[in-house]
């Protein structure tokens, strides 16, 4: 069986299943550059991922949730939409969009049962970190990423399944008081100094 | 932990690899159906393969045209 014919076949048996409940916008790309050494063809691609895509998602499914009676949308940002991270500037930007999204749709649809949030992650050990280091910092790659851990107060990076369970609330009837909130998830990384 | 999400529907982006991945797991754990959208084909199949109540759609998101398509699938989910 091709892939696309076991695609296809995957997507008839969702058609099954019903409407869709909950969107969660996880896909992204990161980007490293100051405003100077960023690109407009890099500044756009990191654009079209991680705000354009956002967008393109809720715009598909905003009104089968309306015309279904509610729905949940929840958005991956990052401490980088809030905060000034150093050459993170198309990045940066990027995540201040989604955290605007967030509020904006948010707002827009609290009439429509639909709550809107998002997250905003610290340093994540993902398989994106450890390819990043095995490029950049080769051979010194223990090292880095002990170094980076450390930048945040908790003295680590978060694991993919932390930041899985607080989705995962967020995205549950046992959060249906919390609409328009960014949640920062950073082992500290936001407010705790010195 | 029963958050009650038996049945619901989740459409992860990026959900192959990483936070999306957990994501995926987290939820079929508590017996939502996952929907992989991830433009990485062997990634999500891989995933698929560990996660048997997940769905996969590859889509490139970052593409009208792509999400036009995945839209048009979405759509004939019956509600």
């Amino acid at each position: 069986m091709s892939d696309r014919v076991s695609i296809e076949s995957t997507f008839h048996t969702i058609l099954q299943q019903g409407r869709v409940h909950i969107l969660v916008n996880n896909a992204g790309v990161s980007h490293i550059g100051t405003v100077e050494s960023t690109t407009e063809q890099e500044f756009d691609h990191v654009f079209r991922v991680n705000v354009k895509g956002y967008f393109n998602c809720i715009n598909a499914v905003i009104g089968k949730m309306k015309a279904a009676g509610g729905g949940v949308i929840l958005n991956m940002a990052s401490v980088a939409g809030s905060a000034g991270l150093a050459e993170r500037f198309a990045y940066s930007t990027s995540k201040g969009v989604a955290i605007a999204m967030t509020y904006s749709v948010a707002r827009d649809y609290i009439g429509h049962n639909i709550r809107c949030n998002c997250i905003s992650p610290a340093r994540v050990h993902t398989t994106f970190v450890d390819d990043y280091l095995k490029k950049n910092d080769h051979g010194r790659e223990q090292e880095m990423f002990e170094k980076l851990a450390k930048t945040q107060p908790i003295g680590r990076m978060g694991e993919p399944d932390e930041v899985a369970s607080l989705a995962l609330f967020l995205c549950s009837d046992a959060a249906s008081f919390i609409t328009g909130v960014n949640y920062p998830l950073d082992g500290g990384f936001m407010n705790l100094h010195g | 932990m029963d958050l009650e999400l038996e049945n619901k529907v989740v459409l992860v982006t990026g959900g192959a690899k990483g936070i999306g991945a957990a994501l995926v797991r987290a939820g079929a754990a508590e017996a939502a159906i996952p929907v992989i959208v991830d433009r990485d084909s062997e990634a999500s199949k891989n995933l698929h393969a560990e996660v048997r109540t997940s769905h996969v759609v590859i889509a490139d998101l970052s593409s009208a045209t792509c999400c036009i398509t995945t839209t048009w699938r979405i759509s004939r989910f019956p509600i």
